[in-house]
């Protein structure tokens, strides 16, 4: 049986709750929330029972290649979202998973999703433990990134009320910069991959599902938010008023999702990684594009902990900290298989 | 001194010395590493020459990269040793330099909520009275959180000691044989000795294209020519051989039973130390073995052809040395070659040598390359050579149908057409040495413990102060957010409670 359907049925779950966690954020109806909820949960066992059912067909876990990489992320940071609200309801952060993981979906479209059995390297039960810690922890840092987002958000949302909101105009630009900028640069970066993608024959066939599956959903549902926030404004700032702690709650969210990360991170992506290399090539490091790229990631993380816990210092500058940290998590995943070739290239 | 000491322990010199090493590691993955000189040049005609100068074609042993490690490691030393003064004043006199003041700060607090019970001083760990007659209690749980950030900074300390001595001390090189072969392993020093060699003519390399005459270059060769003796002695006095009994590889089988891509590679191997010969061990991708200094790692498969079979055809006087003596009609004969070993058939006058056998032969960039270990397009280069050792002629071997090539390329009196060629496996080991990796394992559980202490475990003090009126306030805080010790307040409060039987305190 082929897990595709599966993961259809999840993608869906993720576009209703999607749409119906914006709904009760703008509408202030506070019974789409639980049903909402109920759906994502749907999306997200969906996708756990295709993963397993794939893991059976293949006979190893669903990690060995860059389809199973994001399909196996984007399950994860939709659980972990569910799972980091359980106490705590954030719709915006709810509906922001539920953005990524569909967008993740998009992009594993790219790839092949035919199981192939494991070539000898990967062979190890150290790749359970190596991708599976690392993955958990990129899915919170994910978490942190969305709530890092929406920090500048709500930002910009009361300084269009308040003008004592901003610090300085750095910090008002830097804001606009992330909430504005972040899309755009996402769906251009897209746009680039698909035309570049056009061209080799490997992906003839695949590269329009990156624009039919990403880049036309992604600039339709950004028009369409865009528009609404802008006509609907004051509702907007009601709703994020309600539904979003105050700034400094939000910057607690983002340590607290970025301290439980940073060690499943460091543990599962780095130190385990060094284990399986060592047992595999015969040394723990080799500079290797791929484990270069992790430690890049362990260090922008290092920093906001350092300057965040020891200097104390919060707020917009730590955030765009965060988003900078989950944008390396993203280059080392993904960036690093594409455009520098190493020994971690799978694809 | 104290200048340094305060630039080392502050928090700012750390953060910057970490953005600087990211930036550095980052470039690393920029600029292609470990190319020639020639090539930085010819492909970065602006910042080449920067690149060569700063060492960033060799980015991560380079100076700015090894001075950032060697300053992130004395900043590391000196965060320990600051932290551990703090840690262990609040480890060990945390009641004595609380203030009242200071509780009664604390986000998380509120006065109690009824009478104090007479057993209280049971349930803190600590108890004092302040100048003022105020009694300050302390309980505390999870005190190993507070190790957490020392331990994080010693388990990292760890890994850079470990790593830096593996960039001085540890070596790693390639070793490949097929069945039947016995390979020497030279000791430690002679293995250092290549990789020094390595690394002197690699610079050497880079100095000798910008200028051919330059004066460090003798010193420099001679110094290569010292290391390779030192490395032939080792050869020539192994610390033992390895032997490779068997190799085989383990293909998966797809429904229809055809391979299905590679499952594993096996090399079976034996040790011999003078007279001592090891068991037969099983190394596998993933299995490593370990003998004597070194271990050995499964890391490559290759399969070559030694033995090619060729038809040979007498085509007349080509341009070489005419065949003497031979009747034509003895052809076409066939003829096995193992490469590199020069053949002298009793209808040829001179030697032939088969040279070079490409499996899958492609001309990419002017240059003959085989594409695959597959029997593809397959071409096998012959020499022949006379008596006195001089080259006497030169021929191609195609198979068959592609034997219209061969004519622009011999030239001697023979055509030889390819008709087989016998696949043999050979095992390429990574063999290496590391007296680093100890402790960076021994970094790396400490770093763990660090973490899993500092963000996983919560670190809590309750507080109680009992004041002189008999009025009591409780408080509690520690390493998460305020409201998250709610539960603990309350908690603490009902603890504290004297029920209606008991009686209070007076």
């Amino acid at each position: 049986m082929s897990e595709i359907p599966l993961f259809v049925f999840s993608m869906i779950c993720y576009v209703l709750a999607f749409v119906g966690f914006c709904t009760h954020i703008s509408l202030n109806r506070e019974k789409f929330y639980r049903p909402s909820r109920g759906v994502a949960w749907a999306g997200v066992l969906a996708a756990l029972a295709a993963l397993g059912l794939r893991w059976y067909d293949a006979g190893h876990p669903p990690l060995s290649n860059m389809y199973e990489s994001l399909v196996t992320l984007s399950t994860l940071i939709a659980l972990t979202g569910l799972l980091f609200t359980a106490r705590q309801p954030l719709p915006m952060l709810e509906a922001g998973t539920c953005v990524i993981s569909i967008l993740m979906f998009g992009v594993a479209s790219l790839f092949s999703s035919h199981t192939r059995p494991l070539i000898p390297a990967l062979q190890s039960y150290w790749l359970h433990l190596h991708v599976s810690l690392a993955f958990v922890g990129e899915a919170l840092f994910a978490i942190a990134f969305i709530l890092s987002y929406l920090y500048c958000f709500q930002k910009i949302m009361t300084g269009s009320a308040n003008s004592s909101s901003f610090s300085s105009i750095h910090e008002k630009i830097t804001c606009y910069f992330v909430v504005v900028g972040l899309p755009l640069a996402f769906v251009t970066g897209m746009a680039v991959l698909a035309s570049h993608l056009s061209r080799l024959p490997a992906y003839a066939e695949r590269w329009s599902g990156l624009v039919w599956g990403v880049i036309v959903p992604a600039v339709v549902t950004m028009l369409l938010l865009m528009i609404l926030t802008w006509m609907y404004r004051g509702a907007v700032h009601k709703g994020v008023e309600k539904w979003l702690p105050d700034a400094d709650s939000l910057d607690k969210l983002i340590y607290r999702a970025i301290a439980l990360g940073y060690p499943l991170f460091t543990v599962g992506g780095l130190i385990f990684g060094m284990v399986w290399a060592n047992k595999a090539w015969g040394r723990y490091w080799g500079w290797d594009p791929k484990e270069t790229w992790a430690l890049i990631t362990f260090l922008v993380y290092s920093i906001y902990l350092h300057v965040r816990l020891a200097r104390g210092w919060n707020g917009t500058w730590t955030a765009c900290l965060s988003i900078a940290g989950f944008l390396v998590t993203m280059f080392t995943l993904f960036g690093v298989n594409f455009l520098i070739s190493g020994l971690h290239s799978y694809r | 001194m104290r200048t340094i000491h305060k630039i080392f322990v502050s928090l700012k010199s750390a953060v910057i010395l970490i953005a600087i090493l990211t930036l550095l590691a980052t470039l690393g993955t920029l600029v292609p590493q470990n190319l020639d000189a020639v090539d930085y040049l010819k492909n970065y005609p602006i910042t080449g020459h920067w690149i060569l100068s700063l060492g960033f074609d060799d980015m991560y042993r380079s100076a700015p990269f090894q001075t950032c490690l060697w300053l992130l490691s004395v900043s590391t030393l000196a965060c320990i040793m600051t932290r551990w003064k703090n840690t262990w004043r609040k480890l060990s006199a945390r009641v004595e330099r609380a203030s009242v003041r200071e509780i009664r700060a604390y986000e998380s607090g509120h006065l109690l909520s009824g009478r104090l019970t007479e057993s209280w001083q049971s349930r803190f760990d600590r108890v004092r009275t302040d100048e003022d007659g105020v009694q300050i209690a302390l309980k505390t749980s999870g005190r190993s959180s507070l190790l957490g950030g020392m331990f994080i900074h010693i388990g990292l300390l760890l890994i850079l000691a470990g790593g830096l001595i593996g960039v001085y001390l540890s070596v790693e090189t390639v070793i490949r044989g097929s069945k039947g072969d016995l390979v020497p392993v030279p000791p430690l020093e002679a293995v250092r000795a290549a990789r020094d060699a390595d690394k002197i003519a690699r610079m050497a390399r880079n100095i000798r294209s910008f200028s051919a005459e330059d004066p460090r270059l003798n010193p420099m060769r001679e110094q290569i020519d010292s290391l390779h003796e030192k490395y032939k002695a080792g050869l020539a006095s192994p610390a033992f051989k390895i032997r490779f009994n068997e190799l085989w590889v383990e293909n998966y089988r797809a429904q229809d039973g055809s391979d299905a891509g590679v499952k594993s590679w096996n090399s079976r191997v034996s040790f011999i130390d003078g007279d001592k010969e090891s068991d037969s061990t099983l190394v596998m991708v993933n299995q490593p073995v370990s003998y004597g200094d070194y271990t050995f790692y499964q890391s490559s498969w290759n399969q070559f052809y030694r033995k090619v079979t060729v038809q040979v055809d007498y085509v007349g006087d080509a341009s070489a040395t005419a065949i003497t003596g031979n009747d034509s009609a003895t052809f076409p004969v066939t003829l096995e070659l193992t490469l590199k070993k020069p053949v002298k058939p009793a209808w040829a006058p001179f030697d032939l040598v088969l040279v070079d056998f490409m499996p899958d032969f492609r001309i990419i960039n002017d240059r003959f390359v085989s594409v695959s270990d597959e029997l593809n397009n397959p071409a096998a280069m012959i020499v022949a050579y006379d008596e006195s050792g001089n080259v006497a002629g030169r021929a191609w071997a195609f198979p068959e149908d592609r034997m219209s090539m061969a004519g622009h390329v011999t030239s001697m009196p023979f055509r030889f057409t390819f008709i087989d060629a016998e696949a043999e496996y050979e095992s390429g080991m990574q063999m290496a040495h590391d007296p680093g990796k100890p402790v960076v394992w021994l970094g790396c559980l400490i770093f763990t413990l660090g973490m899993i202490m500092s963000f996983y475990v919560t670190y809590r003090e309750l507080w109680l102060l009992v004041y002189p009126d008999g009025s009591c306030y409780i408080a509690v805080t520690g390493n998460r957010p305020a409201k998250t010790f709610a539960e603990d307040l309350t908690q603490l409060d009902s603890q504290l409670i004297a029920i209606d039987k008991e009686p209070a305190i007076s």
